[in-house]
């Protein structure tokens, strides 16, 4: 079953086109990352996505309910909206208790302390916001979104501002929640992040999505190659030779500068091929680099166009 | 709209300034109501305790009323906007119950107060003029709606400020003017704003608390269409 579905997105700002005729669907119980760079259209989307802003045009169901019937399920989806704040004057369970009762959901204190806690916050859940660092509120913030076990959450940037051990707690909440079904879509500037998290990820530039599918699937969109670097060493040149001239039949891009061969090959069959030659020529190998494109590449290349 | 409008009234209660102002109201109200019972200038309603009762109270009300509901709420609504609260409220309710709970919140307080003044006053007086006190709680459903309505328009707290002091100061002049002269040039705003229904014509009541809530389905409706 489809948790959101959205079809021919578009929004526009007077009259500049910030979102143009996106569409995509997300799986339940599936982490979906929407990356791109700064002013691509992610928080617009998100913001649409959430009933924050009206679409210009275009369609979005979410967890089998019309837009305009978006009110509705507000009780069933968790948002984390990007640059939002707090109350100065209350505290963090205050803050819990509070969006429990705008969201019309009973008030639970000890499942709304397990959520402090699941995001770091047990021990300062009776401190007032006004005293929080900006990550503390990132992470009130993250709780908050999970408040009555939504089925549908939205984080935008959910681990921006946060420490490194701060933000892999999150890392394994948002794994968590969708081990229990929980559908989340993400933005992150957290590459390595999105990379271990989500299981598919769209690529928004300049308002449009250019690529979209699960990293196995970018990567063989982007030209899945393998770049080598080979530490060796040689007593004979000729046998070297003969040794260079069979990698050049599989490889590209064969680079040499003693004792490193870089090349670049299709398979990754073809790495103990090159070593087993490397053997019978009698040239040592005392070190091998293999690197795969990483979503970094991917993003670094869409970026670049 | 629950949580908002806890948020909102206890927002509103706790502080100095309602302390103040339950004071102001009824130290106004008591000292009125002595004032009216024994003064010669007021015989005519002295003789019915009930008219002097809640006299004062009314009073204080007209005059400062305005000023009061919308310089202590004219950010009901544009501080959550301003202050990067309001995504979270509307991603979790209505915009409708947002609006709707910042007006309950509002109208809840000021009727608070005005009962507060009421008990204190009936029980000095030793009357009990109910219908008075349903009176005023429409007279402020008007002024909490406008207010709503106010700070829904204007987004700076800023500008938002300075218009409630504007708007409070002008309208119990235009509204006592238009109400008490039949040939002025406001004359006409004595079937708009609430004070010639106060003082003259409470069954007109029904066309204010009409007015509430057009005030207030504006606000929804601007609320709606606001990019935030």
């Amino acid at each position: 079953m489809e948790a959101l579905t959205v079809h021919q997105l578009t929004k526009t700002f007077k009259s500049k086109e910030v979102v143009k005729q996106i569409s995509f669907s997300l799986k339940t119980g599936e982490v979906f990352g929407f990356l791109g760079r700064n002013g691509a259209g992610k928080s617009t989307t998100i913001n649409m996505l959430t009933g924050i802003l009206p679409p210009t045009s275009g369609t979005i169901e979410i967890l089998g309910t019309p837009y305009h019937q978006i009110n509705s399920i507000k009780r069933r989806i968790g948002v984390l909206p990007d640059n939002s704040n707090y109350y100065n004057d209350m505290t963090a369970m205050q803050h819990m208790i509070f969006f429990s009762q705008v969201k019309g959901i009973p008030v639970r204190k000890d499942s709304l302390s397990e959520l402090l806690e699941a995001v770091g916050l047990g021990e300062d859940m009776d401190r007032k916001a006004g005293q929080f660092s900006l990550g503390m509120k990132k992470k009130l913030g993250i709780a908050q979104a999970l408040i009555g076990s939504p089925e549908l959450v939205f984080l935008d940037e959910p681990t921006s501002t946060l420490d490194i051990e701060s933000a892999l707690q999150i890392r394994d909440l948002i794994g968590s929640l969708a081990s229990k079904g929980t559908t989340v879509f993400m933005t992150s500037h957290n590459l390595d992040e999105v990379e271990r998290i989500c299981d598919r990820i769209a690529i928004l530039h300049q308002g449009r999505i250019e690529k979209l599918g699960t990293i196995a699937e970018l990567r063989e969109a982007h030209n899945n190659r393998f770049k080598v670097k080979v530490k060796y060493r040689s007593g004979d040149k000729s046998r070297e030779t003969i040794w260079l001239e069979r990698i050049r039949q599989v490889a590209d891009d064969v680079k040499r500068s003693e004792p490193f061969l870089e090349l670049v090959v299709d398979s990754e069959e073809d790495i103990p091929w090159i070593v087993d030659n490397a053997v019978e020529q009698q040239v040592k190998i005392f070190g091998l680099e293999i690197e795969q494109p990483s979503l970094e590449n991917i993003f670094l290349e869409q970026a670049q166009r | 709209m629950k949580g908002i409008v806890i948020r909102e009234f206890f927002g509103l209660m706790k502080g100095i300034k309602s302390i103040l102002i339950i004071l102001f109201i009824t130290g106004i109200s008591v000292l009125s109501a002595r004032y009216m019972s024994s003064s010669s200038l007021f015989a005519e309603e002295a003789s019915n305790p009930e008219t002097t009762a809640l006299a004062g109270l009314s009073f204080v009300l007209i005059l400062f009323g305005a000023l009061f509901v919308f310089t202590l709420s004219h950010d009901a609504v544009n501080r959550d906007i301003e202050l990067q609260r309001i995504r979270l409220l509307i991603t979790k309710t209505s915009r409708t119950s947002v609006i709707a709970g910042k007006f309950v919140a509002i109208w809840l307080f000021w009727a608070a107060v005005t009962m507060i003044s009421f008990v204190i006053v009936s029980a000095i007086t030793r009357t009990f003029v109910i219908h008075e006190l349903l009176y005023l709680w429409v007279y402020l459903a008007f002024l909490a709606s406008l207010c709503v309505l106010l700070s829904t328009l204007v987004t700076h707290r800023t500008y938002s400020v300075i218009l409630s002091v504007l708007a409070g100061i002008a309208m119990p002049i235009i509204g006592l003017w238009s109400a008490f002269s039949q040939s002025s040039p406001v004359a006409a705003a004595r079937y708009v704003l609430p004070y010639y229904p106060m003082a003259e014509q409470p069954v007109l009541l029904l066309v204010t608390a009409v007015e509430a809530g057009l005030a207030l389905a504006a606000a929804v409706m601007l609320f709606r269409r606001k990019e935030l």
